[in-house]
């Protein structure tokens, strides 16, 4: 023993390297160190062979102080450069002893990597896999999945992911904002959006419900509030409609109370004449009738700011009544449903204004009664379609194009939204069929019960400036996938241009809509040529659980160089993720043109390009059916 | 239901560096959003909020928060430079308060320079006050229309006026059932 220590050098390295396995214990056995008070990166260390597997012989506070050493990519904590150790209890980590044979002073290295099969619960005794959550660091779970491995598997540390939030149970995700999804009305003085406010916050509320129903604890009290909110939005969005309807009631009322005073006049005169046979008479008793009306058309006009306001205060509980039924009545909100609230809520502001008009159109009855088919209620409804417009008239110096193609709605985490052709349309109509005392449900036939089989996606072209419209377009489904149910779930690997449309100024947006909301995340891009058509339309994310239609046969007809790059040299060879070669053209070191082979393919080619000294080629590939290439018109070949 | 993730997705290509699960820095992260795959994305939760810096491959760029943002800047700046500054390039900047917020705007002054047109729309009211200056309204041609109100009145373009117009009844009596308002309102343009 003296021997073997006189040989020994006490010098790193001299005496051989030393090299240990070992655990970090809970945190518990750290005491001032994990609570700051300690010094340096130290970890207490059970050391497989050197320390006993028994808390009993060696309890984990006893254990040597081992110095975790840092990459020089991290930093020492000089010059303000560090970066924080982050071995936790339970890591298996590797060493040497500074010390060799002495084994006092243990370094540790490294980690191993955990993964999934290791065992994360709590600690149990020396040696045995335990988590690394403790009280210093608990799991989270609502906001992050917990997870405990660190390997190159799908599920390895899952991040909250871009997805609305009712979504998130079926995807097996958590989504990251409860925003995503949600749709945004934004401004807009020339077309009148209030009514799609209001479908896009009973929408936005519907989902709110649905997810608090899944998740909140206390979600009765949650969904209250969230419906409260609601309510006053949409009295706010109706304040517009409230004000547009009487203007229009009051421009009405202006024509038929200046007809009424004539034909008041004309009917006292004719009496008075009759009674008297005096003509003078009987015109001053006319005047005297005209002039009897000052007073309560002034009442009238004085009620306008006030009985508008009436209205207003009395329209939270109407809307409130509206929304309870909504969300009692359905389990998603539809295109045709909100149709139907928003017909709904009308008509109901129609019958508060008819009500608070009541008693100053008493005062000028005289005047209306020659008006037998007079009625607010039937003026209102039938001035609906005329509140499209914001009431605002551009000037003969003013150009509508600013207002032409304008985007009005957001889907936040998503992209632009488009609104459909007439968002009045089927409005007018469920405030006809309501007014009439027809079923509305019955006649529109308006599924808002929860998805049992979901719809093939559609694509709505919109925008694109001007008076740009027309583009039609259908999807290319490949990537196909089964889902739990057997189901054939896909992926949009192109979009099918089928009508090129006209008058587009700007490449238009590409919506790809699900209406079941199951497919997600497909982001397509158009392109125009000069005749302000839709030449074609090339995916940037092909997204997936989209359900598909027919499967058809497409090949890559086309492959668009949306940038050529450059230092490219002939010889450089474009390739795909399928095993693909293309040939390519190649011009003063950009690629110019990649010929498309116009096989078929299954899933969204990646063209990349082989090259030693080229760089920054952007290739897109255009899928589509070559019975439908003909009515694309123009292509462009390079975009740069 | 539950979602069928396509195949294929490239795993290989993510990096990740989780600190904690309070944040972490992850990208190429192939698990599919709205608006695509992530690039990248800066997360950070406390035990119910989350906050994130992202941008997918749909090219959407996403600054989110369950709570505040705060953008503060300038604080060593001299009186006449330009602190922030908020460029769209080619689009719309699009401001919205969803739900019943306000957008607030307020400056020692406030400009708003549009090369064409300026359009203001209320649901409800316009209110404009001026302080110790005055309200100036100049342009080629001023239009106003309403129903009623004291620059209708003055203008003799009231409701009440309008219906009258042709009747028997004589102006005085108009103006005595206006009452003093219109006298008012004259004296004031005056």
């Amino acid at each position: 023993m003296l021997d073997q220590s006189l040989l020994q050098s006490h010098f790193i390295g001299r005496d051989g390297f030393r090299w240990w396995i070992g655990q970090i214990p809970p945190l518990e056995s750290m005491g001032k160190q994990v609570e700051g008070g300690g010094w340096g990166n130290r970890f207490k260390v059970r050391i497989i062979g050197y320390h006993p597997y028994s808390e009993a012989e060696l309890p984990n506070e006893e254990l040597p102080w081992a110095q975790a050493l840092i990459p020089t990519t991290a930093g020492s904590g000089a010059a303000n450069c560090a970066t924080g150790v982050q071995l936790q209890p339970g890591d298996v980590v590797f060493g040497f002893f500074l010390d060799g044979d002495n084994a006092q002073i243990p370094v540790i290295l490294a980690t191993f990597g955990r993964t999934a099969s290791v065992p994360s619960t709590t600690y149990t005794s020396p040696f045995v896999p335990f988590t690394g959550f403790s009280s210093k660091i608990e799991k989270k779970g609502d906001v992050v999945q917990s997870s405990e491995n660190n390997e190159l598997t799908k599920d390895f540390q899952p991040t909250p992911a871009a997805i609305p939030p009712e979504l998130s149970e079926q995807a097996k995700k958590i989504s990251e904002s409860y925003s995503i999804g949600s749709e945004v009305v934004l401004a807009n003085t020339i077309n009148n959006t209030k009514v799609d406010g209001i479908k896009a916050e009973v929408n936005n509320l519907l989902k709110k419900i649905q997810r608090y129903l899944k998740t909140a604890q206390n979600f009765l009290n949650k969904i209250t509030i969230e419906i409260r909110k609601s309510v006053d939005k949409i009295v706010s969005l109706a304040n517009d409609f409230v004000g547009q309807s009487f203007n229009f009631l009051y421009k009405e009322l202006e024509f038929l109370l200046k007809k009424g005073l004539d034909l008041l006049y004309k009917k006292v005169y004719g009496i008075v004449l009759i009674a008297t046979g005096n003509p003078a008479a009987a015109h001053l008793a006319g005047v005297a009738a005209q002039t009897a009306m000052v007073g309560p058309v002034k009442l009238l006009e004085d009620g306008i700011a006030c009985i508008s306001g009436l209205v207003m205060n009395s329209l939270k509980d109407v809307v409130s009544d509206l929304l309870y039924s909504v969300v009692e009545s359905i389990d998603r909100f539809v295109g045709c449903a909100a149709d139907q609230f928003a017909g709904s809520l009308l008509n109901a502001i129609i019958d508060t204004i008819e009500k608070g008009l009541s008693t100053p159109l008493d005062g000028v009855e005289k005047l209306l009664q020659f008006f037998s088919d007079f009625g607010v209620g039937n003026l209102l409804r039938s001035s609906v379609d005329a509140l499209k417009s914001t009431g605002i008239v551009l000037d003969c110096n003013q150009s509508g194009d600013n207002f032409q193609g304008m985007i009005n709605s957001w889907t936040i985490g998503a992209s632009a939204k488009s609104q459909g052709s007439d968002p009045y349309k089927n409005i007018l109509e469920v405030i006809n069929l309501q007014n009439t005392g027809q079923d509305v449900n019955e006649i529109l036939n308006c599924f808002t019960g929860a998805i049992s089989n979901a719809s093939v996606p559609i694509v709505n072209i919109f925008g694109g400036g001007s008076s740009g419209s027309g583009a039609i377009a259908v999807p290319i489904f490949g990537s196909y996938v089964k889902d739990e149910k057997d189901i054939s779930r896909a992926s949009i690997i192109g979009v099918q241009v089928t009508n090129p449309g006209s008058g587009y100024r700007y490449p238009p947006f590409v919506e790809i809509v699900d209406d079941a909301d199951q497919g997600y995340g497909a982001v397509a891009r158009a392109l125009i040529n000069d005749e302000g058509q839709v030449t074609s339309i090339y995916m940037v994310s092909e997204g997936e659980n989209y359900t598909p239609s027919d499967i058809l046969e497409y090949s890559t007809y086309q492959v668009l160089v949306e940038s050529g790059g450059t230092g490219y040299v002939d010889g450089d060879i474009v390739f795909d993720n399928l095993g693909n070669e293309y040939n390519t053209q190649i011009v003063n070191g950009s690629i110019y043109q990649v010929e498309p082979l116009n096989n078929v393919v299954q899933s969204l080619p990646i063209l990349s390009v082989k090259t030693e000294t080229g760089s920054g080629a952007v290739l897109r590939p255009l899928l589509g059916n070559p019975e439908f290439k003909g009515e694309v018109k123009s292509v462009i070949n390079c975009v740069s | 239901m539950s979602v069928a993730e396509r195949p294929n997705q490239n795993i290989y290509a993510r990096q990740l560096m989780s600190f904690n699960p309070n944040f972490r820095i992850d990208s190429a992260n192939s698990q599919m959003g709205l608006s695509g795959t992530d690039v990248y994305k800066i997360y950070g939760a406390t035990t119910d909020l989350q906050s994130s810096i992202s941008l997918t491959t749909g090219g959407l760029f996403s600054i989110k928060n369950d709570r505040t943002i705060e953008i503060i800047a300038g604080e060593k700046n001299e009186g006449k430079s330009v602190d922030i500054v908020i460029v769209g390039k080619n689009g719309d900047v699009c401001i919205t308060a969803d739900r019943t917020g306000m957008v607030r705007i307020k400056g020692n002054n406030i400009m708003i320079d549009a090369d064409e047109d300026v359009h203001i729309k209320a649901g409800r009211s316009i209110n404009m006050l001026s302080g110790s200056g005055r309200i100036l309204m100049k342009g080629n041609k001023i239009d106003a229309s309403a129903t009623t109100g004291t620059l209708m009145q003055s203008m003799g373009q009231s409701f009440l006026t309008r219906v009258f117009d042709g009747s028997f009844v004589g102006s005085d009596v108009i103006q005595g059932a206006i009452g003093g308002v219109l006298n008012t309102v004259i004296n004031t343009v005056l």
